[in-house]
């Protein structure tokens, strides 16, 4: 049945172009030597397509070892990525809320007291300098009343800007929480971060501090 | 005389128009040995030994067969550890796929340093990846399902493809097939 099938197709009307073919495909080709005799290591090469059963994974043909190697993970350099990461991670959160907060100031005082409402700002913090560095003993009230009520509004907002982000920075106990789950996903992706990736973020790093320098101006 | 380059043909046909029989005629005037990948078990192929995935780097001589769900893997052994044979890759669709898998990628891209010609069978013009539309050097075509409109973009000499399928599909005998160098 399959030799008539085949007859068939051997009599099919065969154009010249594959007489050309078959022609061109018997001239020989150069002699090569292949890349290896031995094959491709097991760590990084698909096994026999057999369903895996345990314990019978390694035919003892494969020098390497039957099963894939685990890569080994440096805890130290782990650790020392998840440091920068949390480095990185603290830098842009301390200088993106520090900008806002900032931004948020400044409209906040030409929203409440007008246009010029910083230059106000500056004289009154000038003043209190001022007074701080006079070494004159005075009460509350006596340098509550150097003040007008509008510029003890804007120091208020400045202080409140202040406080704030000086909380900005991680504590310890925030940077360890980080740490532990920082740490797991750094190990299940292969333990360290690329080295171009450090200096990528590195130069942001740099480059963002400058940015925000330039944003607050 | 100079050597002829090794090359990349691609078989391209409906079930049973004869690809098989096509390509093993092609291999077999290659005078080289003849390694199958496939799938599943051809009945054309029954002289040829069966080899295991594991054992295809020990192969020296004689054609030889390798059925392995993993054709992928054994095309990789074969771009290390083979040289001056022909390929077959029987059913081609089902791994050389859209999005090339290296080991693919990397057998197209090195078999003539190994002096290793290829074969691959697809059933339609579409399902030939773009890269291997870009690499082949002659196409065996059949007669296809296909709406070639849909394979405009992926084949440099599209007109001539249109041509050659216009008159293939008006012959009536369903193992008829022509040659198409990738020059043309």
């Amino acid at each position: 049945m399959e030799d008539n099938q085949q007859n068939k197709e051997t009599t099919a009307p065969q154009h010249p172009s594959m007489t050309k073919l078959l022609q061109d495909v018997a001239q020989p080709t150069e002699e090569q030597q292949p890349q290896q005799n031995h094959p491709p290591v097991l760590d990084d090469f698909e096994e026999e397509p057999e369903p895996p059963s345990p314990g019978t994974a390694d035919t003892g043909n494969n020098a390497g070892g039957g099963q894939p190697q685990e890569k080994k993970i440096n805890e130290k350099a782990v650790k020392a990525t998840a440091k920068f990461v949390l480095q990185l991670f603290d830098f842009f959160q301390n200088k993106g809320f520090a900008t806002a907060g900032r931004f948020k100031e400044k409209r906040k005082l030409k929203r409440l007291y007008g246009d010029d409402a910083l230059d106000k700002m500056e004289a009154a913090i000038t003043k209190a300098q001022m007074q701080s560095e006079s070494n004159t003993k005075s009460t509350d009230v006596e340098i509550m009343q150097l003040f007008t009520p509008e510029e003890i509004g804007m120091l208020r907002i400045r202080k409140e800007v202040n406080e704030f982000i000086e909380d900005l920075p991680l504590t310890d106990d925030e940077k360890e929480q980080l740490m532990e789950p920082l740490i797991e996903i750094l190990k299940i992706k292969g333990g360290t971060i690329p080295p171009e990736w450090i200096l990528i973020g590195t130069i942001l790093q740099v480059t963002g501090a400058r940015a925000t320098e330039l944003l607050m101006i | 005389m100079s050597n002829r380059r090794n090359q990349m043909y691609l078989i391209i046909g409906r079930k049973f128009t004869g690809k098989t029989t096509v390509t093993k005629k092609i291999s077999e005037a290659s005078g080289k040995k003849i390694v199958v990948i496939d799938t599943d078990e051809h009945p054309a192929y029954s002289s040829f030994a069966k080899v295991p995935l594991k054992e295809l780097h020990k192969w020296k001589a004689g054609n030889i067969k390798v059925i392995t769900e993993y054709p992928e893997a054994a095309l990789r052994v074969i771009n290390k550890c083979c040289s001056n044979a022909f390929v077959i890759c029987e059913d081609a669709g089902k791994y050389v796929t859209p999005n090339l898998q290296l080991d693919v990628k990397r057998f197209i891209i090195d078999h003539r340093k190994r002096n290793l010609d290829v074969a691959f069978m697809f059933h339609f013009l579409a399902d030939v990846p773009p890269y291997v539309c870009r690499q082949y050097d002659y196409m065996v075509l059949f007669k296809t399902g296909d709406n070639l409109l849909a394979t405009q973009s992926k084949y440099a000499n599209w007109h001539k493809l249109v041509e050659r399928q216009q008159r293939i599909q008006q012959v009536t005998d369903m193992h008829y097939c022509e040659m198409i160098s990738i020059d043309e």
